[in-house]
């Protein structure tokens, strides 16, 4: 059960994540999905073949662009580049996810009212 | 930015590097193989989807990016193409204005094709469910033959017998009657059945015509001296059912009386006899033709059967929209020359590009050599002739606009007039003209564009012309000319069928005479009063200067009415089947003698002739009487109960309604026989030109008879000229295309010629510097575009015999071959190829050897 919410909470942030993940430099899917893994400790890291489709939608609205590149093994990847609109998205939709995320923890964090 | 797609080979190859790194991390952090493989697989999960869901996205993707790069290469084409017309503006005008002339032509033709002969009922709902009859009447009198006509006519009686009893068609009825309103003025209208209106369903239902209200403004109106109310006004299309007539009146049938002026007072509405209506019906829902037909048929039989010796109907329908045969043949004719004059501006543009192609294939080259595909050249230079196309298209609309506005001026037969049509407001006209120009820039634009780019790289960079590229050229100089000559002959033929038609014995004179037509019967004058006054008139006008004589005749010559009756001689019993109608025509006694008659035998008819006597026609008394003792003295009755007529006189075969066939039996009777004296007219031979007699004619009618409505006035040879109106309109039409042919294949013949020049400028150079002579040259050159001139000649004289098949029948006996026209029509493309060679080509004399030379 926890595990469920918790991958329906990601699929909703997840393109932020990516974004972020990007924002430090071009990099392989595999390297967002190690990033995003050591960053949560390993709770995000379930079902990584989805990060795919929400890399490729990215690219598709014109938030991150690709080119092959060669790896740190010396293999063909796949590689993102955060693009000038994906930067300003990010911008964008993290003070957003902060807004959103605060509003979240004041509401938990309220004592009972009383009546 | 351009991308590689990435593919579904991309996707999968993009998911195996994740699982094996992944596998790789977990053996370094202390899993076997084994295990580290499955874990890796269930942590990317269910690989099947993520790879169908990364393609789809691809695809989607891909589908975008060419949709852009399509319109980013669009966007690039055409500004490319208009910096190239821009920087030529002779050169683009040219094109336009030749597109113009073409595709509005076509424009122009097909908008009035589509108003009145695709679709002729304006204004009215739902015109396919219309109906028509054509079916014919007889009479059972003498069980003689029945007579078909155009638009038959029923009485009203009948007319409300077939109303009520068919159940399959809504019918209803109308009759044209000319109407006198307010003072002076005439007005054609109609009388109809109460649901005439009903069953048409013009928009806003009323009665007088948008123009009419527009004249007459105000709720009254007196029509045959008797104040009307105005009820509505119909709207602006709608003219009834009739193609080419525009009714202005609407009055019920049950107005017949009481407006009935004394001309028709002798007439009875109601009888059975007396067959004056025309049906139209609307099919009711669901009801077949065939179905509606076998009902009428049957309600026909019913009517026959009710009331032996009256009007005798059969009945046959068809849809109402459908146009007559003739019609038909003249839309398609039509149609077909203006395509080819199209065909023919599009070939001359696609000439003008391929010569201007040898200038630029250094630039199609250079592009080439950068890496463009054959395809994106081909659709560059398609842009640009889009481009032209459209100028063209839209300057040709304009011109259109302007023709099809001046419709109404073209020459059309008396009575007859067309309205304007609207091109603008009408969507299939819009249609067509975008879908032409579109063809037309295909047609023009791909063979040039092919051309140009079916080039050898190295080859073109060197400049020298492909032999395949002057062979194109000289093939549509070739069609130019062809085309130019089949219309030349088209238009030649028709002018010759005018001065022919023109020249036809009609068997009396008619280019000294004079006529007017009026109606006493409209201003409400007694029948004998209108008689005594009619002979005072008559009276009057032969004594006016310059009038040799006058006379009355109750039809006009070379108008298209007649009266007709079922002769009956003494002693000639008729076969079944046999024709026995004869046209009435009462006339005054100056008759003869006005019209340049000849009396052949007896005598002509006197003032007051004490017994019903008559002269027939040569033909009609051969017809009927064709014994020995000719026709003089035995008596013909012409109508039931009528009086016998003694024929006193025979006279020449007189051609009053068509200008070839057999002359038709005319039967001439006493002015005063006639029972209504409705439109009568009045001849008059004058030594002047008799269209200026008209005035003096007006002025000595009003002065005998105050307030009589004269119908009209004018000159007897302008009747002749409508009955040409069909040889007159192909003429104009067949000869401004010829003229626009003409022009086009003139235009390429000069720009063949300029081109050939400018290829062989060094040549001839060359030759002038070695002593060649410089006239010698000229006629060289000039002989090899009149080569291709006189070859396009002989194909299009070739095309013609077929081509002028169709015209046979409107050529009054000039032979479709005939060798005047053929001959006219070559030399003049000859005379007129060789000045338009002899202009570009005169440079020759003055090309200096050594300027040429360093030319290259």
């Amino acid at each position: 059960m926890a595990r469920s919410h918790t991958a329906e909470l990601m699929q909703g942030s997840l393109d932020l994540m990516v974004l972020k993940a990007l924002s430090f430099g071009p990099q392989h899917g595999y390297g967002v999905a190690r990033w995003i893994a050591e960053v949560t400790g390993d709770v995000l890291s379930v079902e990584e073949g989805s990060l795919y489709p929400a890399l490729h939608r990215l690219e598709e609205r014109r938030a991150v662009e690709s080119y092959w590149g060669v790896s740190e093994n010396n293999r063909r990847a796949r590689y993102y580049e955060l693009s000038a609109r994906g930067r300003q998205q990010l911008r964008a939709d993290a003070a957003s996810w902060q807004r959103f995320a605060a509003a979240v923890a004041r509401v938990l964090a309220a004592p009972e009212p009383a009546l | 930015m351009k991308r590689k797609p990435f593919g579904r080979e991309g996707v999968d190859e993009e998911l195996r590097f994740h699982f094996d790194r992944l596998v790789e991390d977990l053996v370094a952090g202390g899993l076997g193989e084994e295990e580290a493989r499955e874990r890796a697989a269930r942590r990317l999960g269910n690989l099947d989807e993520v790879r169908s869901q990364c393609a789809a996205i691809e695809a989607r993707r891909d589908r975008v990016e060419r949709r852009n790069q399509w319109l980013s290469d669009l966007r690039q084409d055409l500004w490319l193409a208009l910096r190239q017309l821009t920087h030529q503006p002779a050169f683009a005008a040219g094109v336009v204005v030749t597109l113009a002339l073409g595709l509005g032509a076509n424009t122009a033709i097909f908008g009035a094709l589509d108003a009145l002969v695709l679709h002729p009922l304006r204004g009215v709902s739902a015109p396919s469910e219309l109906v028509a009859d054509t079916g014919t009447i007889s009479t059972d009198a003498t069980g003689g033959s029945a007579f078909p006509v155009g638009d038959p006519r029923f009485s009203l009686p009948a007319f409300r017998d077939f109303r009520d009893q068919s159940r399959a068609v809504q019918l209803a009825g109308y009759a044209e009657r000319t109407f006198a309103v307010g003072d002076g003025g005439i007005a054609s209208g109609l009388l109809v059945s109460g649901n005439y209106f009903e069953t048409l369903r013009p928009p806003l239902v009323a009665v007088v015509s948008h123009r009419f209200a527009q004249v007459h403004p105000g709720r009254e109106v007196r029509i045959n001296g008797v104040a009307v109310e105005i009820a509505g006004v119909v709207a602006r299309d709608f003219h009834g059912t009739r193609l080419a007539a525009s009714p202005e009146v609407w009055l019920p049938f049950s107005a017949f009386t009481r407006l009935a002026p004394t001309s028709w007072q002798s007439l009875d509405p109601e009888a059975r006899n007396w067959g004056w209506i025309a049906m139209v019906g609307r099919l009711r829902p669901g009801v077949s033709l065939a179905a509606a037909q076998a009902e009428l048929g049957a309600i026909a039989s019913r009517i026959n059967a009710a009331y032996p010796g009256q009007l005798r109907y059969a009945v046959r329908l068809s849809p109402l929209e459908t146009s007559a045969a003739p019609v038909k043949i003249f839309a398609a004719l039509l149609a077909g020359v203006v395509l080819l004059v199209l065909l023919l501006a599009c070939a001359n543009v696609a000439n003008l590009l391929l010569s201007r192609a040898a200038a630029r294939r250094r630039e199609i080259a250079l592009r080439t050599a950068l890496g463009a595909t054959r395809s994106r050249v081909v659709r560059q230079l398609l842009t640009e002739a889009l481009l032209l196309a459209l100028c063209g298209g839209s300057l040709g609309f304009l011109l259109a606009h302007f023709a099809a506005q001046a419709m109404p001026l073209l020459p059309l037969p008396d009575g007859l007039s067309l309205p304007p049509v609207e091109l603008a407001r009408n969507g299939r006209v819009l249609a067509l003209a975008a879908a032409l120009s579109l063809c037309a820039a295909i047609l023009f634009g791909l063979p040039p564009a092919l051309q140009a780019t079916r080039v050898n790289l190295t080859d073109a960079l060197k400049d020298s012309d492909g032999r395949a590229r002057s062979r194109l050229r000289d093939l549509l100089l070739v069609v130019q000319v062809a085309l130019s000559v089949v219309l030349l002959i088209g238009a030649g033929l028709f002018l010759r069928a005018l001065e022919r038609g023109l020249q036809v014995d009609t068997g009396f004179r008619p280019q000294r005479l004079a006529y007017a037509t009026v109606n006493l019967g409209l201003a409400h004058h007694g029948a004998a009063q209108a008689l005594a006054e009619y002979r005072a008139i008559e009276d009057a006008v032969s004594h006016l200067p310059g009038v040799a004589s006058a006379a009355w005749a109750t039809t006009l010559p070379l108008s298209d009415s007649e009266e007709l009756a079922m002769a009956r001689p003494e002693g000639h019993s008729p076969e079944p089947g046999e024709d026995m109608w004869v046209e009435t025509l009462p006339v005054g006694d100056g008759y003869l003698k006005t019209m340049g008659l000849a009396l052949l035998s007896g005598r002509g008819l006197q003032p007051h002739e004490p017994r019903p006597a008559m002269l027939l026609s040569r033909s009609a008394a051969r017809k009927f009487f064709p014994g020995p003792g000719g026709a003089l003295g035995k008596h013909v009755v012409l109508m039931r109960d009528g009086p016998s007529f003694e024929v006193v006189g025979v006279v020449e075969d007189a051609r009053y309604h068509a200008l070839e066939g057999e002359s038709r039996a005319v039967a001439y009777l006493p002015f005063e026989r006639d029972v209504s004296l409705d439109n009568v007219s009045l001849l008059v031979r004058t030594d002047r030109d008799p269209g200026e007699l008209s005035p003096a004619l007006r002025a000595a009618i009003q002065r005998t008879a105050p307030g009589a409505p004269v119908l009209a006035a004018g000159a007897l040879r302008d009747k002749l000229a409508d009955l040409l109106a069909p040889q007159r309109l192909g003429m104009i039409f067949l000869g401004a295309f010829a003229a626009l042919g003409l022009v086009l294949a003139l235009v390429g013949t000069a720009s063949v010629t300029a081109f050939v020049l400018t290829q062989r400028t060094r040549e001839l150079g060359i030759r002038l510097a070695l002593g060649a002579d410089g006239p010698k040259l000229l006629a060289a050159v000039v002989g090899q575009t009149l080569r291709r001139v006189a070859i396009g000649l002989c194909i299009g004289a070739a095309i013609s015999i077929f081509s002028t098949r169709g015209m046979a029948a409107f050529l009054y006996g000039v032979p479709r071959l005939d060798p005047l026209t053929f001959a006219a029509a070559g030399l003049l493309i000859l005379g007129s190829g060789l000045a338009a060679a002899l202009i570009p080509a005169r440079r020759i004399l003055s090309i200096d050897p050594a300027i040429s030379l360093r030319s290259e």
